[in-house]
């Protein structure tokens, strides 16, 4: 399919992506309980982004706050979200060799979701802020990947039904610490920040959270492009990797902290959102191709279209309610999850 | 003949078992070296704590009389390219994308597909007959052919080594002469290799290492290692050595001693 773009195509490609990411954010705006015209979404970036008014202010000055100040940095931080996801994805189907490996389904999500709040009904440090919610995040996600691959890795190689078993313990131990930290707070709205931390949402994604989002998704994709090579290395299993020349223990290393600080960042924002990162990888591999030096970029760009596309659906459903976002990607993960099991390579049979 | 792998005393234990037990051994620059024994003696274990995947418990192993401890992945992958048993591979990669991550020792992080090296890996496909088949995915190939491409990536290491684990596994008889006979061919090559067939050992190797229960049994010349009472006492069978028209010996197999 799209693996005969080579070369100077296939940049041509991520471009074109690129530019439907684009648009599908535009619409993304676009869509909700007050219509906006697209063309005017375009102008009103525009001159917030440049800072003058390049376009005459046709619309009302609500719509500017609609779609600048709300809509804007959801769409953002939804397509940093989803591309941030689909990385982690990726690089732990690497480590582990096994497709079905994702921060949900490894438990990292909800490893993520209990470190913020945790923070949260702690009381974070005022000087900085969200960064100690993420921090406790990433702790989290630390403490959860460790206890993971420590038990599904003891024996050296990553059994798949070991790793997605441990994976679904350790998911379920830390959303059950998560929700007894919920209702332990005073707090009175516990139903709706457990649903948050639960099942993921953007509908309180803001301003802030975009740097960090942007910023976040930046180090891992330059990260794990820097080490695509081993990558590619390590899904051919350890022992070729470790005999071509991989440093393996080193990679490994790294993309344990870079999952967890990514999941945590991106869990801090949106809640846990699942199968995203074993959905995105899995089509763009087929796509793409499995060298990782292709399918980072093209998983971070599909990955980004996914999640806007979910998110605008989640909102366009049920209107004018909205439905939380991991639903929406649940619903069309679980499936896939399903049949990617039934699949005779990754049969629980085979050793 | 100056060495170009040795051990010194190495030893691999795994919870207080020793599975190999002070292996010394010395491969000669150039030569083609077999490593005899029945199944579970050691031979996967030793090539695999030479290679490193298994951590050596005690003891040294030298490349070139250079201590390999010292070195790191990548310049022990530049000297010494390694066919392992492992083939569990579910990741379809294409035959030339397999090619490339053999060269990871010589690609730069940063520099992507060279040129230089899709040009080296096209002359080691070449070399085992398997150039029309870059573009094919890997996954979809016979046994004969993964084990070809496999060695081709071995050879487009330019290591002046090369460890082979069981190479003719699996493989019907065509095919394990054609896998020897590439290996054979391939000059200015050092060859380890673990081999299964002792009358492959007798026709390919200059020598062999016998192994039997984590130690080595005798080594040396394969027609002088490979008797009628080696076989007994490793493999539990009877045979005759025989004589071939060209001078050669062959082993014939008269049947098993082993008893339930």
């Amino acid at each position: 399919m799209l693996k005969r773009f080579k070369g100077t195509s296939f940049l041509v490609l991520c471009a074109g992506m690129f530019l439907i990411l684009i648009s599908v954010m535009i619409l993304g705006i676009n869509v909700g309980a007050v219509n906006l015209r697209p063309d005017w979404i375009f102008q009103i970036i525009v001159n917030h982004v440049v800072g003058k008014e390049i376009f005459p202010a046709v619309w009302e000055p609500y719509m500017d706050g609609i779609v600048w100040g709300m809509r804007f940095p959801k769409v953002i931080v939804a397509a940093c979200v989803g591309g941030g996801l689909s990385l982690v994805g990726i690089m732990m189907q690497a480590m582990t060799k096994n497709s079905l490996a994702d921060p949900y389904i490894l438990g990292i999500s909800s490893g993520a979701s209990t470190g913020a709040t945790a923070v949260i009904l702690m009381g974070s440090i005022p000087l900085i802020g969200n960064a100690t919610v993420q921090m406790g995040a990433f702790l989290g996600a630390m403490v959860s990947a460790l206890i993971v691959f420590v038990l599904a890795g003891s024996s050296g190689r990553f059994h798949p039904t070991t790793l997605v078993l441990s994976g679904t313990a350790v998911s379920a131990i830390f959303s059950a610490f998560t929700n007894v930290l919920i209702f332990m707070s005073p707090e009175k709205q516990k139903l709706s920040s457990a649903l948050f931390w639960m099942t993921g949402s953007f509908a309180g994604a803001e301003w802030e959270d975009v740097i960090p989002a942007i910023i976040s998704l930046l180090i891992i994709f330059m990260l794990t492009m820097m080490i695509h090579n081993s990558l590619d290395s390590l899904l051919l299993g350890e022992e070729i990797a470790i005999t071509v020349g991989v440093n393996v223990k080193v990679i490994k290393i790294i993309i344990i902290v870079a999952s967890s600080l990514v999941t945590g960042v991106m869990v801090s924002m949106s809640g846990v959102i699942g199968f995203v990162g074993l959905v995105i990888p899995h089509i763009s591999r087929t796509l793409a191709g499995t060298v990782h030096r292709r399918l980072i970029p093209f998983a971070v760009l599909l990955g980004g279209i996914f999640m806007v596309l979910a998110d605008m659906f989640a909102r366009v459903v049920v209107a004018p309610s909205e439905l939380p976002i991991g639903v929406v990607t649940a619903l069309l993960g679980a499936p896939f999850f399903l049949f990617l099991l039934r699949k005779s390579r990754y049969s629980f049979s085979r050793r | 003949m100056s060495s170009m792998l040795s051990t010194m005393d190495l030893s691999f234990s795994v919870d207080q078992e020793e599975l190999i037990h002070r292996i010394t051994l010395d491969i000669p620059e150039g030569s083609f070296v077999g490593l005899i024994g029945p199944n579970g003696c050691g031979k996967s274990t030793l090539l695999k704590t030479i290679y490193r995947v298994n951590k050596a418990s005690e003891g040294t192993v030298y490349i070139k009389n250079e201590e390999m401890s010292s070195m790191s992945n990548r310049e022990i992958a530049k000297k010494m390219a390694v066919v392992t048993q492992e083939n569990d591979i579910s990741f379809d990669f294409s035959v030339m994308e397999m090619m490339m991550i053999g060269r990871y020792a010589h690609r730069s992080t940063f520099a992507n597909r060279d040129k230089g090296d899709e040009e080296i890996c096209r002359e080691a496909l070449a070399s085992v007959g398997m150039l029309e088949f870059q573009e094919r995915s890997f996954l979809s190939l016979s046994g004969g052919e993964k084990q070809r491409v496999l060695i081709a990536s071995a050879f487009a290491r330019k290591s002046e080594l090369i460890i082979l684990d069981e190479p003719t596994n699996h493989l019907d008889i065509g095919y394990q002469f054609l896998i020897l006979d590439i290996m054979k061919k391939h000059e200015g090559t050092t060859i380890f290799t673990s081999v299964h067939d002792m009358n492959m050992a007798l026709r390919y190797c200059d020598y062999v290492i016998a192994m039997n229960k984590g130690e080595i049994a005798a080594v040396g010349d394969p027609h002088e290692v490979i008797t009628e009472k080696l076989m007994h006492d490793l493999f539990k069978v009877r045979t005759k050595i025989q004589m071939n028209e060209d001078g050669k010996r062959y082993i014939q197999y008269l049947g098993g001693i082993l008893q339930v």
